[in-house]
């Protein structure tokens, strides 16, 4: 599995570190092991069979929020996630995955979701029946944390949409809830191509799929055609669907949005999706105030540490990389911090209960 | 492979323990793995083959100075060596735990404590990261001004103890420049603070003392350091002098006119054309290879340039020779490039009169394109080091300094006494009013890693028997590590005396990362 990833894993043995200060991982523990130089030489040893492969070499790999801040500083646009999962599709077959990754598969296994609730019913008590329709062409995907942990969010999006006479998006009914990126972030490839099957069925005709979620949108449009589960090619996030009708004039906005915002990049889709305009976009569109930005921002965002599954193997972890990322939001004047990602909105909120975390829906939602 | 387990009293790591927590020190053998190494061409070779150095008993990551201090004394009482460790960017080997002991790895240490807009004086804690402390200062409005290659992987502290330079240092000076005061823990377990002042007639300085000590007599804990505000503006030139000798008279002539670019830069005829290899922005590549005058053997070599490290293995064990030979036809010229920055009128100043020097000593304008192509691709050099040794070859950096008087000359003494070993190029930069450095770079190979250091360590003493003979200084601005430590009681002379004696007197239990610096 790692034998594809050999120029990958030497150049990043003995790269000069350049891509050390971006990396959530390295920034929150300190520790050289955990950053992309320290995961690579630990692969390279092992390679080289100086080094046994075993439980405390497969957990590093555990390490990464997936977030490829670091090819942003790669000279060799080496990336750095696609090694690391691949190393713990190893560890899995392998059975050196970390315990707290063998638990969130079996409870995933159990309950087909990471949130052991039955997420379909919840969707139903959340929306009128009339919205859903198994035979639509444009379907929205809320995904699994939306469901779980916004569902404000879920009937915002649709009383956004009813508000600009967008009546033919129907919800997804959730029957299969999840897109699989957490088995994937996990290294159950196996898992991930069952799910994506039984996924691929659910979704089989829609003709464009519209999610709030970018690991969503990403997963469904990059990760399931790689598993050999080919949806359709329209597949966008909401802020994408959205923006073209909003600067259209289509939102009808009754009062501005007055309170201060800074916009957080979702990694997912900024960095993979490159959607980074259109967010931005909606928030102008309906905002009094100029919406902040990070230092670190755009292309170059800084991890929410909601990523690569950390939060299951490594919850302090992500809670230090999201702390770091909230020391702006309570820089100058009170602000509110806004995104376009139910993951991240997750891990902000987990992390520092102080601060009101929107995702942008729900900014349009009260402008209405 | 088996790790064998370290050699500190677990009486000793479960004090150690008690003052940092337990999530705070790592006995597991990957950190201790990990922190065995830094960036130091010998440590490459060792991992290229699965080899590992000496390895620290563990790693401890201190909240605060006080912690360090607590550390110190358990440490001094323990005779066990504590090795003070930022980022691990240093390419001389300065904190490879050469016996062992415990790393004290810094970073959590990396707060802004203060920052003095109407002195311009940033405190900060030494384990800060280079590139975070420049982007705070940055959204203040500020600059340190301090870019080593390496400001994404090094740290304040760091800069301090290796007494570390920053590309555009002909104006914003060396770290050594930009201190006001420091606290560091003697090896006695004693907190030194230096005042931050702008100068004191008080004696010694111990700031100039403890910079570039490489954390052998104490360990920097927070600094205070000038910074500048953030330049209102930057602008770029570059042109083409016939050789060296020309170019360094310009680049001598301009800083004997006052005239302070940031950056000022003169590669020799091979690095002139290996330079415009490192860009990702093909087209600019293009154009800028097109902006130099190169003959037609300098057209062959520009097709094989990015291929040219890639051969290194089967080439230039043997032929070193042969490639040095190339320059002769490769180019008609070195390139030198330059940026200013700062207030407007001030700049827009400097570059006329530099443009006007640069073109009554014979220089050729290229515009601003080169340079604003080095500027966009100024740390894109360092990755170059993964693709050689990921194809069996060693890359390495010397840098010297001298007087303008002696400049050349060490150039040419240095390629002479290393062109038969190895491939070398080099470039001037880091200029003075009274000298500059020139950094070369070289590279070679071997069959095996053995003879690879052997190797290494050849055009190493070459080189810096070349360099004293010449009478410059070995290192500008990388350090002295164990890599180089040979080479101090030649460059001290009796001072080394004085040296080990302060050594003994700041860290009498001999614990501050022994076997450094030629201690």
């Amino acid at each position: 599995m790692l034998k594809k990833f050999h120029k990958e894993i030497e150049y990043g043995t003995y790269c000069p570190k350049l891509c050390r200060f971006a990396c959530p991982v390295a920034n929150a523990t300190g520790n050289e092991t955990q950053t992309p130089w320290g995961r690579m030489t630990l692969l390279h040893l092992v390679g080289e069979g100086a080094l046994n492969w075993n439980r405390e070499v497969s957990l590093s790999t555990y390490r990464c929020t997936t977030c490829m801040l670091c090819r942003e500083y790669c000279d060799h646009e080496i990336e750095v996630p696609a090694v690391m999962l691949a190393a713990r599709e190893k560890a899995v077959a392998d059975r050196m995955q970390p315990q707290e990754s063998a638990e969130f598969e079996r409870f995933f296994s159990e309950r087909h979701n990471p949130m052991g609730d039955d997420l379909a019913a919840r969707l139903r008590t959340l929306l009128p029946s009339s919205l859903f329709n198994p035979d639509a062409q444009v379907v929205y995907f809320p995904g699994c944390v939306m469901i779980y942990n916004y569902p404000q969010t879920i009937k915002n999006t649709f009383r956004v949409l009813e508000a600009m006479d967008i009546n033919y998006v129907a919800c997804y009914d959730a029957e299969v809830p999840c897109c699989g990126v957490p088995l994937h972030d996990q290294g159950y490839q196996e898992a991930f191509a069952k799910n994506a099957q039984e996924l691929g069925r659910k979704l089989s005709k829609a003709k464009v799929i519209i999610t709030g979620c970018p690991s969503c949108a990403y997963t469904l449009k990059v990760q399931l055609p790689q598993a050999g589960v080919q949806l359709t090619d329209r597949i966008y996030h909401m802020t994408e669907f959205l923006a073209p009708l909003v600067a259209e004039g289509k939102l009808p906005i009754r009062r501005p949005y007055t309170k201060r915002l800074i916009y957080h990049d979702p990694c997912y889709l900024g960095r993979y999706l490159h959607v980074f305009d259109q967010p931005r976009q909606l928030l102008n569109e309906v905002c009094r105030e100029p919406i902040e930005e990070f230092s670190w921002h755009r292309q170059k965002s800084y991890c929410c540490g909601g990523g690569g599954g950390i939060p299951v193997t490594n919850p302090v972890m992500a809670r230090d990389i999201a702390q770091k990322r909230l020391v702006e939001v309570h820089e100058g004047e009170k602000k509110s911090l806004v995104t376009a990602c139910p993951s991240c909105m997750r891990a902000f909120e987990k992390a520092d209960d102080s601060v009101e975390v929107l995702d942008v829906v729900d900014v349009l939602a009260r402008c209405i | 492979m088996h790790i064998a387990p370290g050699q500190a009293s677990e009486k000793f790591l479960r004090a150690v323990t008690k003052v940092v927590g337990s999530d705070h020190i790592s006995l597991a053998d990957l950190d201790r793995l990990s922190y065995s190494r830094d960036l130091n061409p010998v440590s490459n070779l060792s991992t290229n083959e699965g080899r590992f150095g000496p390895m620290p008993d563990a790693v401890v990551w201190p909240a605060d100075t006080q912690q360090v201090v607590q550390i110190v004394k358990l440490a001094a009482e323990h005779r066990t060596p504590i090795i003070a460790f930022g980022a691990g960017s240093g390419v001389c080997g300065g904190t490879v735990p050469l016996r062992g002991g415990i790393i004290l790895d810094l970073k959590r240490l990396n707060q802004i404590i203060k920052l003095d807009e109407d002195s311009l004086a940033v405190t900060a804690g030494a384990g800060i990261i280079g590139q975070h402390l420049e982007m705070e200062l940055n959204r203040k409005g500020y600059t340190m001004g301090h870019f080593p290659s390496s400001v994404y992987s090094s740290t304040l502290g760091g800069y301090l103890a290796a007494r570390s330079a920053g590309q555009l240092s002909a104006k914003y000076g060396k770290i050594e420049d930009m201190i006001l005061g420091l606290e560091a823990v003697l090896g006695t377990g004693e907190i030194l603070r230096t005042p931050a002042t702008p100068r004191a007639s008080l004696g010694p300085d111990w700031n100039q003392v403890l910079i570039g000590s490489e954390g052998t007599l104490a360990i920097i804990t927070e600094a205070t350091c000038r910074i500048r505000p953030y330049p209102a503006e930057r602008r770029f030139a570059s042109f083409v002098f016939p050789g060296p000798s020309e170019g360094t008279e310009a680049i001598r002539q301009i800083m004997r006119h006052e005239l302070r670019p940031a950056a000022i830069r003169l590669y020799d005829e091979l690095d002139t054309v290996l330079v415009g290899t490192s860009s990702k922005n093909e087209e600019s590549s293009e154009s800028f290879w097109n902006a130099i005058p190169i003959s037609q053997f300098g057209n062959f070599v520009k097709s094989v340039a990015p291929g040219l490290i890639r051969r290194t293995e089967r080439f230039f064990g043997k032929r070193a020779d042969l490639i040095n030979l190339l320059e002769k036809f490769a180019t008609k010229g070195c390139l030198l490039v330059m940026t200013f920055e700062g207030e407007s009128d001030l700049v827009a100043d400097e570059e006329t009169l530099a443009t006007e020097l640069c073109e009554k000593l014979g220089g050729v304008n290229h515009g601003p394109e080169a340079a604003l192509r080095w500027w966009n691709n100024r740390y894109h050099v360092s990755y170059k080091q993964s693709k050689v040794f990921y194809h069996g070859a060693i890359v390495d950096t010397i840098e010297m300094a001298t007087t303008w008087d002696k400049l050349v000359p060490l150039y040419e003494e240095v390629r002479k006494a290393v062109r038969d070993m190895a491939f070398i190029m080099a470039h001037f930069s880091h200029a003075y009013l009274d000298g500059a450095s020139v950094y070369f770079t070289f590279v070679t190979a071997a069959p095996s890693v053995e003879k690879a250091e052997q190797a290494h360590r050849a055009v190493w003493d070459a080189a810096a028997t070349a360099c004293q003979r010449v009478g410059a200084a070995i290192s500008h601005h990388h350090g002295i590590g164990y890599t180089k430590a040979r080479f101090m009681s030649e460059e001290h002379g009796q001072m080394m005396r004085v040296y080990e004696a302060l050594k003994r007197e700041m860290d009498p239990a001999g614990i501050l990362n022994p076997g450094k610096m030629g201690l």
